[in-house]
């Protein structure tokens, strides 16, 4: 039985597999740095690593609620990425029977991102597929901007000793 | 219908005037051109007439044929207008002639027009020469009677053509003119006697027409006018009324004023008539004194006497016993005297209690009036300025209060933004904490069978955060309430502070007001001071009168004594007048007492004089004061008098103003309005 991160967008609930999920972060302050690709917002220093940070509402067409803003860590292949998301519900535990498979189109979303849909009670899950948020051209780019992203740490390590 | 002032009658009558001249001007004119065309024509034809007769009679003239001539003379002669015909030869001889009429019958012919007859005369020619001449006479006469035909008959039928022509007119100017002119004739002579309510009909959009409407809107300015007069006067005199009423009331309490005065002033003058009394009875003690010292000048002049007959004693025995019976009736005059005097002091004694009762009466009123006028300080000054002092303390405490309240309420706010302070705290650290149950959550999920026990403390953890979440949002807007609450109890309190304020400048003017009472009764007061020192002045004056009265009783009493004395020595001096040596020396060592005695008396009565005098001089005294005082109270009488008649005369003036505005409502009411 899987259990999954609850958070809003805009006024859609969205779920990832807690498995994949690594940390929840209050927002911190977001350095944009030049050469990184336009898909991301920029980088956040976590416990001295540093993050790329993608703001999942812009990805998905919506606007910003404004009301809390969190940051989701999760593991992207071999990489961490942060996505900027709306508030952070729960902890929720979904049963096989109650996630269907998703339709091709959903609310006018493409349904790409999706591994399915969660039904608990009235509440209407849409559940990411973390794969597929990133395109693999994505993917190379992003590989790219975290080594130029260490060089640039390494850099700044060293100044700072 | 039809009078002599009408208006048709006068224009008919003038049109007719006019006509009447036209109509003779053509006439005459008329007249004098048929005349003149008639007697052209007439000439014409006695002249043709007298050349047919000249041509027809020349031939029968030279053939001597009269018979020829006559037949054509009758022929010409039968125009009416020829009077006679003569046919003379060259030489003037008339050879035959046909007289219808002599010249000198025609007199009756109207010198007016022509004279009496006219003569035209034409040569008879018998080839170049003149053989005689033909002349006939006529008369114009046949014109006249025809002009004075033609004349007449025109003259009737412009008579009878002016009259029918004058019924016209009338009737047409009636019409049209007059009836419309003597509506709004009618209309204004109901208006004149005051009867606004007549209307005038619409009469076309004519000059009358005009009139009318004129009429209709000076009626209805003037009805308006009326009633608003009407209104103005009612009102007036309703404010007259009032303004009366008032005044009536002010009089009324000012003519109770006089009688209290008058009260006062009767009471002045029993005063003054009780001092009177004792005037008198002073000025009868005084003749009374002075008959005493008469009679004990006259008494030293005998005991004189007496000291020389005892000298010669024994010759003057008789003398001397005479003579002491004239003592003894001088002594016994002496007596009574002394007790009418008595009588006279116990009488001003009387006068000078009523005097002084009067003198209390006035002086228990004019307490009475400084008690009131104390008590109304009293009042003014204690309790009204008290109640002012407390009220403007209380306003300030009040004040003090408010501006308290707004402190605690400003402090209050402050309180609460403190708590929203401590709340947002609160708040992150909730948020922090339900992001660390988050995160528990995960890492025990991750952790699979290891973690589940540890997940379960993750959402106790996460309960409670969101448990605190809740509250603190409840706290946030419990406090936000506070907050507005905050807001209006501060503005509450300014408009309360405001109120204060006010409430505070009222009971500065009550003050004030209360310290203007507080004045004029001091000033009363003074007033009743001064009448009350004034009195007591009276008061003292009279108890000095007392004093003295009492005074001359003792002296009096003094007298009636030594009287008695006397009369001892001199019944006395009676007894032993019998022996002649005994009596000698009794009648020296009487002697010498009764100068004693005489000497005593004297001395008595001068004390008594001095004692009346100075009597006289505080009666005098308290003369002037109740003068004084009369004349002060006459003073306030005369005030209240003027006041009275001012205030009459102000009525007065008023009744007249209100009689004027009941005589312009009677001429108002003459005025109908609808």
């Amino acid at each position: 039985m899987p259990k999954f991160t609850i958070f809003n967008i805009g006024d859609e609930t969205f779920g990832i597999d807690i498995l994949r999920v690594l940390e929840i972060l209050r927002v911190p302050k977001i350095f944009s740095v030049p050469g990184l690709p336009e898909f991301l917002s920029g980088v956040m220093s976590v416990r001295g690593a540093v993050i790329p940070v993608m703001d999942l509402r812009l990805r998905f067409g919506m606007m910003p609620a404004g009301r809390k803003e969190r940051i989701v860590i999760v593991r992207c292949g071999a990489e961490k990425i942060g996505f900027l998301v709306d508030e952070i519900k729960e902890i929720l535990l979904l049963n096989p029977e109650e996630i269907k498979p998703s339709p091709s189109i959903f609310r006018g979303c493409k349904t790409e991102y999706l591994t399915g849909i969660g039904k608990k009670g009235d509440r209407i899950i849409l559940l990411l597929n973390i794969d597929t948020v990133l395109t693999s051209e994505e993917r190379i780019r992003l590989q790219e901007s975290k080594e130029l992203l260490e060089e640039k740490g390494a850099g700044t390590g060293k100044t700072a000793q | 219908m039809i009078s002599r002032k009408s208006i048709t009658v006068r224009f008919i009558a003038t049109v007719f005037l006019v006509l009447l001249i036209a109509q003779s001007i053509g006439t005459i004119v008329f007249t004098l051109y048929i005349r003149f065309s008639f007697f052209e024509e007439l000439n014409t034809r006695m002249k043709r007439s007298a050349a047919i007769m000249a041509g027809v009679s020349g031939y029968p003239l030279l053939s001597f044929d009269f018979a020829m001539i006559d037949t054509y003379m009758e022929e010409v002669a039968n125009d009416d207008a020829i009077t006679s015909i003569h046919i003379v030869d060259a030489k003037g001889k008339v050879l035959r002639e046909k007289i219808k009429e002599a010249d000198s019958d025609i007199a009756s012919v109207n010198p007016f027009f022509y004279r009496k007859s006219l003569t035209v005369s034409v040569p008879v020619n018998s080839g170049a020469s003149r053989i005689g001449d033909v002349e006939i006479h006529y008369s114009a006469r046949s014109i006249n009677k025809t002009i004075a035909q033609s004349v007449t008959l025109s003259l009737l039928y412009q008579g009878i053509v002016l009259v029918f022509l004058g019924f016209v007119m009338a009737y047409l100017f009636n019409r049209h003119v007059k009836r419309p002119v003597s509506i709004i004739n009618n209309a204004i002579e109901k208006i004149t006697t005051g009867d606004l309510t007549v209307s005038v009909p619409d009469l076309g959009e004519n000059e009358i027409g005009t009139i009318a409407k004129g009429v209709t809107f000076l009626e209805q300015r003037l009805s308006h006018t009326i009633s608003k007069i009407n209104e103005t006067a009612s009102n007036v005199s309703q404010a007259i009324r009032q303004v009366e009423h008032t005044y009536r009331i002010v009089g009324e309490g000012i003519t109770r004023q006089t009688g209290a005065v008058k009260a006062i002033v009767r009471s002045i003058g029993n005063a003054n008539k009780s001092q009177n009394d004792i005037s008198e009875g002073i000025e009868k003690l005084l003749s009374f004194s002075t008959e005493n010292v008469a009679s004990l000048l006259q008494m030293k002049a005998t005991a004189e006497d007496m000291a020389a007959q005892t000298q010669r004693l024994f010759r003057a025995t008789e003398d001397s016993y005479s003579v002491v019976l004239e003592m003894s009736q001088t002594s016994k005059a002496i007596s009574m005297n002394a007790n009418q005097t008595l009588a006279a002091v116990e009488d001003t004694s009387a006068s000078v209690e009523e005097v002084g009762a009067s003198v209390r009466e006035v002086e228990e009123h004019a307490r009475d009036s400084s008690k009131i006028a104390i008590t109304v300080k009293e009042i003014t000054s204690g309790e009204g300025m008290m109640s002012v002092v407390n009220a403007v303390e209380g306003m300030d405490n009040i004040s003090v209060q408010v501006k308290m309240s707004a402190d605690i309420i400003q402090r209050l706010g402050t309180r609460s933004v403190d708590i929203e302070k401590v709340l947002s705290v609160i708040r992150d650290v909730t948020e922090q904490t339900n992001l660390l149950s988050l995160n528990a959550a995960i890492l025990a999920a991750q952790a699979g069978e290891y973690g589940k026990s540890f997940s379960v403390v993750a959402d106790e953890i996460r309960a409670l955060s969101e448990r605190t979440a809740s509250s603190t949002r409840e706290i946030g807007g419990i406090v936000k309430a506070i907050q507005k609450d905050i807001k209006d109890a501060v503005f509450s309190v300014d408009s309360a502070q405001l109120k204060v304020d006010e409430g505070n400048d009222l009971v500065v003017k009550v003050g004030e007001a209360l310290r203007q009472i507080l004045q004029g009764s001091m000033k009363s007061s003074d007033m009743t001071k001064a009448i009350e020192r004034a009195t007591s002045e009276q008061v003292l004056g009279l108890r000095q009168i007392t004093a003295a009265v009492d005074d001359i009783r003792k002296v009096m009493n003094n007298v009636a004594k030594s009287t008695v004395e006397q009369e001892g020595a001199l019944s006395y001096l009676l007894e032993g007048v019998g022996d002649v040596k005994e009596v000698a020396e009794l009648s020296k060592r009487g002697a010498g007492e009764q100068a004693e005695g005489t000497r005593l008396i004297s001395r008595n009565i001068e004390l008594a004089n001095e004692r009346i005098g100075q009597i006289n001089s505080s009666v005098a005294n308290q003369k002037v004061v109740n003068k004084e005082i009369i004349t002060a109270i006459e003073h306030i009488s005369a005030t209240g008098a003027s006041t009275v008649s001012d205030m009459d005369e102000v009525n007065n003036s008023l009744k007249t103003l209100f009689s004027e505005i009941e005589t312009l409502k009677q001429e108002m009411a003459v005025f109908k309005i609808t």
